[in-house]
């Protein structure tokens, strides 16, 4: 096992230095200067050049991303064009909400899609399955941004179950005090169960769009993975020995289904953090996405980078933990490899 | 009386394609009889039948089925109440990947003794120790891929034992095997099968093991039982046409692997 998480730590390592690597050289090629779009139209050529100087945009390319590296060790993602402040604060202040966001719509997407996929992949066939595979086509065929508007026009222009697309909590409205930046979390670390309901209530919408989506694909995938393990030798040995069909699904064909299950819950996961740009515009939700909405509009390469080396480096590290889990699940894994 | 009757039995698809038809033997206590014929007979189907567990889209269309006199045709209740047992061609895919040996069979014997699972653990590794496995505490311990084909098939024989089994099915228990390996599990068949007086439906195409190991066989073609009787008679004196050209078979592949 030892040398299963060494080697797995090892590959995740080259993986990110990969991700520097190719973040920094992507923002290298693409066109456009970035001294001379924050100076705008009208700067003379001496200022671009002044600021060239001052960013070291001039340097050599080695130089360079040996000077941004050895920043990275320190935590330092360079300056942000845009506002002038470090990209490394402009999104880690926002990452807890990002975070919070994703984890709200992976809770949901895990509380629809996996009791349904088992239910789907106990009876295939029935009302359970046929009605889940229509969900699944659905769920994974509307655009997240129209999902939004959907229910931003029924649970609060129509009926006013929830409250509008303004962030986090009502305007006016003080934050909890910061212990991990997720203000549900927060609320209760404070003993305020009041702001802790209203920060659900304004997570509850942006979740869901998030969530339905996701739902649907963590559906597909647990029905599949289960149902594939029906035609196994050690299911049919089971029943042959009557052990009852309950017992049967959970513990002989949902676990050997979970290595693949967990795999796609990471993906949903990875998804659902970087993919839910449009879902935090739509919702102004104050999380990470909108920087890098805000940073395509202001052409911030240097900050665009920053959003997907973070976003990359997640990606990384949950491929990581779901690795790990494997070793924990599969002892075929854990042991080394097969002796047949 | 017989352990096992199986009368007129016929099996279906769903789509109408008759797979056996009207196919009658019976099993004594301690004797272990012969399903031969060839891939698609529904020899495989039989056992499955019999042990109630007819993949998706097949199904029973006639026949009754009787253990100890007693009508079980009723699926619900065979099995636990039954205690048939039975062991697959290829051992290790028959195990769950993810879970201990020893603690499989311990699963086994508490759900057909109904004794704690504490007990269960104790009683599993006496199993183990009953199919000759060696250091079976150790054995015990081990996932299936730990394990070579060999000792996965006498796990799943120690789960068989494990239901105290009136009936064992045996479907090809011994083609995935090393030939060294195959007669080592024949002879712990036949030894158990003497020791704890259950029938065993031994389900093979290959007449070298229904020699070394059948009292009696009967011979499946197309769905149809063509012959049955005890095995030396029919293996030295073979009545049915299907039945000689399945021996010259036999006995050409063994001129073959000679020459």
């Amino acid at each position: 096992m030892l040398r299963y998480v060494l080697r797995r730590l090892a590959i995740s390592a080259v993986t990110v230095a990969g991700l520097v690597l190719v973040t920094f050289i992507v923002v290298r090629i693409l066109p456009g200067d970035a001294a001379a779009a924050r100076l705008g139209p009208e700067a003379s050529q001496a200022d671009i050049d002044a600021l060239r100087a001052q960013l070291r945009l001039d340097d050599s390319l080695p130089k360079q991303l040996l000077d941004y590296t050895t920043g990275l060790l320190k935590g330092d993602l360079g300056p942000a064009v845009s506002t002038g402040r470090p990209v490394s604060d402009e999104l880690f202040d926002r990452l807890p909400a990002t975070i919070e966001l994703a984890f709200a719509g992976l809770v949901i997407a895990l509380l629809i899609g996996f009791p349904w996929g088992l239910l789907a992949a106990a009876r295939p066939g029935r009302v359970g399955d046929v009605s889940g595979r229509l969900f699944a086509v659905l769920g994974s065929s509307m655009a997240p941004i129209w999902l939004g508007l959907l229910l931003i026009f029924g649970f609060y222009s129509t009926w006013h179950l929830f409250p509008g697309p303004v962030g986090r909590l009502a305007i006016g409205t003080l934050p909890p005090p910061e212990v991990t930046g997720t203000y549900v979390f927060d609320s209760l670390l404070a003993g305020d169960f009041g702001l802790a309901w209203q920060s659900i209530q304004y997570l509850a919408l942006p979740a869901l769009t998030l969530g339905l989506g996701a739902s649907a694909a963590v559906f597909k995938m647990v029905r599949s993975a289960v149902l594939h393990t029906a035609d196994s030798g050690f299911v049919r040995t089971a029943r042959a020995y009557g052990v009852p069909g309950r017992e049967v699904l959970l513990r002989d064909q949902l676990r050997n289904a979970m290595l693949q299950v967990l795999t796609a819950i990471g993906l949903v996961f990875g998804f659902l953090l970087g993919g839910n740009i449009i879902v935090e515009r739509l919702f102004n939700w104050p999380g990470m996405g909108r920087v890098a909405y805000d940073a395509l509009g202001s052409n911030d390469l240097g900050l665009l980078q920053g959003y997907a080396l973070i976003i990359g480096t997640i990606y990384i590290l949950l491929n990581l933990v779901v690795d790990l889990v494997y070793g924990v699940i599969d002892p075929r894994v854990r042991l080394g490899g097969s002796n047949s | 009386m017989s352990r096992l009757v199986v009368e007129n039995l016929g099996i279906a698809t769903a789509a109408g394609t008759q797979i056996l038809e009207d196919v009658s033997f019976d099993i004594a206590p301690g004797e272990i009889v012969g399903l031969v014929g060839e891939s698609g007979s529904g020899k495989s189907m039989t056992s499955y039948a019999v042990m109630g567990i007819l993949p998706r889209g097949v199904h029973q269309t006639s026949g009754r089925i009787l253990v100890d006199g007693e009508d079980v045709t009723d699926v619900e209740r065979r099995s636990v109440a039954c205690h048939f047992a039975m062991i697959f061609q290829n051992p290790r895919d028959s195990l769950n990947p993810l879970m201990r040996v020893g603690e499989q069979v311990a699963r086994m014997v508490a759900l057909h003794q109904g004794v704690s699972r504490r007990d269960a653990r104790v009683q599993a590794v006496e199993l183990l120790e009953q199919v000759r496995i060696a250091q079976p505490a150790e054995a015990a311990r081990k996932y299936p891929h730990q394990l070579s084909g060999g000792m996965c098939q006498r796990i799943m024989i120690a789960m068989a034992l494990a239901c105290r089994p009136r009936l064992l099915l045996a479907d090809e228990p011994t083609t995935a095997l090393d030939v060294t390996v195959q007669s080592q599990i024949l002879d712990l068949m036949v030894e158990l099968t003497e020791q704890i007086q259950c029938g065993v439906l031994l389900v093979t195409h290959d007449l070298g093991v229904v020699a070394e190991t059948c009292d009696r066989v009967n011979v499946l073609h197309q769905g149809n039982l063509v012959e049955h009787g005890p095995a030396m008679d029919l293996l030295h004196n073979p009545q049915h046409e299907y039945t000689r050209y399945l021996l010259d078979s036999a006995r050409e592949l063994e001129v073959d692997g000679r020459a």
